[in-house]
């Protein structure tokens, strides 16, 4: 590891099962499958984690949040490990560290109390500070995000538009001045109008403020703007990881290039038909690479056991047998 | 000059709530013409899923016509939508007109076979045409799904709704309102909550439909790129006002009203990583709109007109209309 980066985010063999269903007949789904990478940097960094329904993003964004708890591996965050977060003294500490935007905004705050209130409260109770010194600190947060405390002053949640109550609960997030902000789709509500002013203010407070940000999304032209780092995932699996740029001009695994593909992009007329899943339940069963069935490279080897990611050498790593030279053939077998 | 199938005719539509009248459309006039995709834009509240409504002739309280009428043109007949009976309305829906909602599910009976609800809209063929029996109705039924390219349509059939992904079940409703080939389509925002590769399998089926069969689609969405990829024309809306309405390509390249300018550059793009702005401010609220052009409080080139009168929607080229005070009739622009 090089000396100078810090790791940011390190996840370990991270596993979530979920029950669906009845106590005897229920099913088991395997939301996050086993997935294991590290985020370093110099610099404060804008992580994305980019997948479609079902692709375990927003379960890895609560795993990370501490929300719920992984069925097996382990989460480090700025070295810290957070298996080990128990105590309440531990949670203040790991909710100073790391803060949850959430995609709707109304569901962030509780419609029948004031949210001038509801912040004071937040930094009174996460930060322990004396009252005059949370008002200042709400007051500075408010303030990075476009807003005041007068402008918010004795008003509830149902008198502010959907555009500015996110950008509150982005200043409720800053008030402990986290390391870290998870952003689980918190665009995907907001107006086209709104939707750049948001996605300017996160890089504002990245560069301005050293805050790194973690943005759960399905949309990958927010994701480009935003990102310099960025996840695939698919059925619970990382596919492709590594620098947004490298991704977006050659993308290496089928899934992403099928992805972005997809996009309706200005200037760029679809013109080729694509091929839709019509099982997406059962791909979480598949013992194989999850994506066999959709891709066009795909063979019986694919169906059979699963690519592990994979180092491309250039600040990439892929999941897929096309990139490998036997190495990653021999170890899932090992793996099994 | 394409042959027209609709008409908007001076229409204001109003939602009668407690907290006051919203004018969600307020002094509409376009014409759709026959077999083409009609795209229509704007953000949420804008007044384009009303118009749409309007144009299936669902208006309910409390949504109220206060002034105008929608023309339908059929052959030599013209028929006024807002003075038709309950009956008749029924009886033009699925067969000469038909609605596509954005959750499936407003459409789908949750617990009734997809075999039921398909018979359903098969018995509204018009009257005359032979009583079929359960079988040959099946029969019928399947080979369009499969014309369609739905897998494994029997077992489709007999499926339930809720059995089905969010992607299959709106390619099911895209069956649906297809199937008794009606002249005109009406969809409301038809892939909005699906992921980007499923949204791309819809819309090029769509698309393909539509052009075998020339049917006039009428398609909302809010999503810039969906329009590109779609539409033959583009009708934008801004705060319940059309404010530019024009050939696809036009808009794109030469977007007359600053709405218009802003909502296609402000759009992220994959390989730009510039910097791209927002605007300013927030939709207004149509309870109280503002005086003059609606759009004057955010509008960058405002002058004082703009605040005082409200901007005639006019011609400035051969298809191309825009409602802004910096277009005077000859169609020169004035930005200073």
């Amino acid at each position: 590891m090089d000396r100078n980066k810090t790791s940011l985010l390190k996840v370990e063999n991270l596993t979530k099962i979920f029950k669906i269903g009845g106590l005897v007949l229920g099913e088991k789904l395997t939301a996050v499958d086993n997935v294991s990478f590290q985020i370093e940097s110099d610099k404060p960094v804008i992580f994305s984690v980019i997948g479609e329904s079902g692709s375990g993003k927003t379960t890895l964004a609560r795993l990370i949040l501490k929300l719920i708890e992984p069925t097996n591996g382990k989460i480090f965050i700025n070295g810290l490990d957070i298996s080990r977060v128990k105590s309440k003294e531990d949670f203040l500490n790991f909710r100073r560290l790391v803060q949850p935007v959430f995609q709707d905004p109304y569901d962030s705050f509780n419609p029948m109390k004031k949210v001038d209130n509801y912040l004071l409260k937040t930094a009174l109770k996460i930060l322990k500070v004396s009252k005059r010194k949370a008002f200042s600190l709400v007051d500075d947060a408010l303030k990075s995000v476009g807003l005041s405390f007068e402008k918010i002053t004795g008003k509830f949640m149902n008198q502010f538009s959907g555009g500015e109550l996110q950008r509150i609960s982005i200043a409720r997030a800053l008030i402990p001045k986290p390391k870290l902000i998870v952003a689980d789709e918190p665009v995907s509500m907001v107006d086209a109008s709104i939707r750049m002013n948001i996605m300017n203010l996160f890089k504002e407070l990245n560069i301005n403020f050293g805050i790194n940000f973690i943005y759960i999304t399905h949309d990958l032209s927010t994701a480009y703007y935003l990102s310099d780092i960025m996840a695939i995932m698919y059925r619970g699996n990382i596919v492709e990881i590594g620098p947004s740029s490298l991704i977006f001009a050659d993308p290496l695994h089928p899934y992403t290039e099928l992805l972005l593909k997809s996009i309706p992009e200005v200037g760029k007329e679809w013109k080729e038909d694509i091929k839709l899943s019509g099982i997406e339940t059962e791909e979480y069963g598949f013992e194989g690479c999850k994506f066999y069935n959709r891709c066009p490279y795909a063979d019986e080897h694919c169906k059979k056991s699963r690519p592990i990611l994979i180092d491309k050498g250039d600040g990439r790593k892929v999941a897929c047998f096309k990139y490998d030279d036997n190495l990653s053939r021999a170890l899932s077998k090992s793996l099994k | 000059m394409p042959e027209k199938i609709l008409k908007v005719d001076n229409c204001r539509v109003y939602y009668f709530t407690s907290r006051g009248i919203n004018k969600a459309l307020d002094n509409i006039n376009f014409e759709i013409y026959k077999g083409e995709i009609l795209g229509i834009a704007g953000e949420s509240g804008c007044g384009k899923s009303t118009l749409i409504k309007s144009l299936y002739g669902m208006i309910l309280p409390p949504l109220k016509v206060v002034e105008g009428k929608i023309l339908l043109f059929d052959n030599n007949d013209t028929i006024d939508l807002f003075s038709l009976s309950d009956e008749s309305l029924r009886n033009l829906r699925w067969k000469y007109i038909s609605y596509m909602p954005q959750g499936s599910m407003n459409v789908m009976n949750p617990v009734v076979r997809i075999e039921e609800q398909f018979f359903e809209v098969l018995d509204k063929r018009t009257e005359g045409t032979k009583k079929i029996s359960k079988n040959q109705a099946r029969e019928i039924i399947s080979n369009y799904l499969r014309d369609m390219g739905l897998p494994s349509p029997s077992k489709l059939l007999k499926s339930y709704p809720h059995q089905l992904s969010g992607g299959m079940r709106q390619r099911v409703i895209l069956a649906m309102v297809t199937f008794l080939n009606p002249k005109i389509i009406l969809a409301d925002e038809p892939t909005t909550a699906l992921d980007v590769v499923v949204q791309k399998g819809i819309l090029m089926m769509m698309k393909k439909i539509q052009r075998e069969r020339k049917n006039t689609l009428i398609f909302v969405s809010h999503d810039m790129g969906v329009h590109y990829q779609m539409a033959d024309r583009l009708l934008i809306m801004y705060a319940g006002k059309i404010v530019e309405l024009g050939p696809k390509k036009a808009i794109f390249e030469n977007p007359l009203h600053p709405y218009t300018k802003f909502l296609i550059d402000s759009l992220p793009r994959i390989g730009e990583k510039e910097k791209r702005k927002g605007i300013s401010g927030e939709p207004p609220d149509l309870l109280s709109p503002p005086h003059g052009c609606r759009f004057h409080p955010r509008c960058p080139y405002k002058k004082k007109i703009c605040e005082d009168r409200e901007p005639k929607f006019i011609k400035v080229s051969d298809d191309h209309f825009v409602a802004c005070h910096l277009f005077s009739k000859k169609g020169e622009m004035n930005y200073g």
